[in-house]
């Protein structure tokens, strides 16, 4: 008996971690996996901005985006670590400013705001950007891709990453 | 040469070719539909707080300021750094002189050459642009509203032309836009409610209060102004940006917010 308990605790707790993605049918449709270019060096291009994105958050890899755990790192960390990249031979990525992290937000969809068959296993969380916030002097801007919206973070904390390249 | 080498041969070069292709793409410099707009930041943060009134900072690394238009398109002629607009008249006509400020002469539209959307410039005659006018947010479309139309008539004389009797006069989204349309703003008839995304296209992050260059977009609340997006399944609910630090955000559609009215682009079709 108190191993099933245990396990069935386990079942609901992982349950309510694992946010089950919403998708509302009544809105523009936007995201479509035909916007998206999926390369077989995982990176994928958003043909509408000319961004070039890492398709699996930072700390997460092959194909599913399911090896490994999302690394969440400082706002310096994360500038440092998009600077030494070499992802797929590329030595060019950055952090994405606030309106290029934005430009994955799709709307019609809902804990993650994001395409998920071209993004998985995203995170529902937020993700840095290399903005920081003029009105606070210890703030950058992040992204919220829980429910699609950006706000101020204190730049020492700890917040997932996607790297970007291209598009400028 | 055998076939079926040949075979193994055109699909290695066909292979190659395809992976190679999405980096050429923008190597080229492939037109892209739709170009985003940089963020008007152009100064440096500190690690860990601090902020620089230059692209300097105790960080080695790049951070905003050192990327993208803002860095390499940095002149103010036509809008703060990487921004670059248009004065338009009553006509839709770009003015001669671009450089007058609005309290010589009023212009009526601003276009944003980078994403190629126009937009409705707010007033302070009291007419039907007046800055100070509010909506609720209202859409009779079943394909767009997210599910719900929200409110028609929610607050009354919230805005200009409001008659009780006659719903085409209301304080909605949907209504104004139809008004707007009606009088043909720089002689287009296709003005529209902006999505999240291009009323964020437009903002300035590197200045609050407003945080849009005001040089062009006169007569800009520091609050929040209306999109077209609802709120995932929240029906209530729509996206709003608020244009006082430049960041979004969501109310209820019957509460009453400021709208700029948008036409033209491709960001999102």
């Amino acid at each position: 008996m108190k191993n099933s308990l245990i396990i069935l605790t386990v079942l609901i707790i992982s349950n309510s971690a694992l946010a089950q993605q919403t998708f509302n049918p009544n809105t523009i449709h936007n995201w479509e996996n035909s916007r998206y270019i999926i390369n077989t060096n995982d990176t994928v291009l958003d043909k509408k901005t000319g961004l070039i994105w890492k398709k699996c958050a930072q700390g997460l890899s092959d194909s599913t985006c399911t090896t490994g755990s999302a690394t969440t790192l400082n706002w310096q960390q994360a500038l440092s670590l998009a600077n030494n990249s070499t992802f797929a031979g590329f030595s060019d990525w950055r952090l994405p400013n606030i309106k290029e992290l934005r430009s994955l937000a799709a709307y019609d969809r809902f804990s993650p705001v994001i395409n998920s068959d071209v993004f998985p296993n995203t995170p529902v969380s937020f993700f840095w950007s290399s903005s920081p916030v003029v009105s606070s002097i210890s703030d950058s801007w992040r992204f919220g891709f829980n429910n699609g919206r950006d706000n101020g973070s204190f730049r020492s904390n700890s917040v997932y990453v996607r790297l970007v390249r291209g598009g400028q | 040469m055998k076939p079926k080498l040949l075979i193994i041969l055109a699909s290695l070069v066909f292979f190659s070719v395809v992976n190679a292709q999405t980096d050429d793409l923008f190597k080229n410099g492939f037109e892209f539909l739709a170009r985003l707009n940089d963020t008007g930041i152009t100064w440096g943060g500190n690690y860990a707080s601090g902020n620089n009134t230059t692209c300097t900072s105790n960080l080695s690394s790049p951070q905003d300021c050192n990327q993208g238009r803002d860095d390499t398109h940095n002149g103010d002629s036509d809008g703060h750094a990487g921004f670059s607009f248009t004065k338009l008249d009553a006509t839709g006509t770009p003015l001669p002189d671009q450089t007058v400020d609005y309290a010589t002469t009023v212009w009526a539209c601003v276009k944003d050459n980078i994403t190629g959307l126009v937009w409705e410039v707010k007033t302070v005659d009291g007419g039907l642009h007046d800055k100070n006018d509010t909506y609720n947010w209202y859409n009779t479309d079943p394909t767009t509203n997210g599910g719900a139309v929200g409110k028609a008539d929610d607050d009354g004389n919230i805005c200009y032309g409001y008659n009780a009797s006659d719903s085409s006069t209301f304080c909605n989204t949907q209504a104004f836009a139809a008004r707007v349309n009606s009088q043909s703003l720089c002689g287009q008839t296709d003005w529209r409610v902006p999505d999240v995304d291009e009323l964020s296209s437009i903002t300035n992050r590197g200045i609050v209060n407003p945080a849009i260059d005001a040089n062009y977009f006169p007569n800009t609340n520091f609050n929040h102004f209306w999109s077209s997006y609802p709120y995932g399944n929240y029906t209530s609910h729509a996206r709003t940006l608020n244009f006082g630090y430049g960041n979004d955000s969501n109310d209820y559609r019957g509460n009453d917010h400021y709208v700029r009215l948008v036409r033209g682009g491709q960001l999102n079709q």
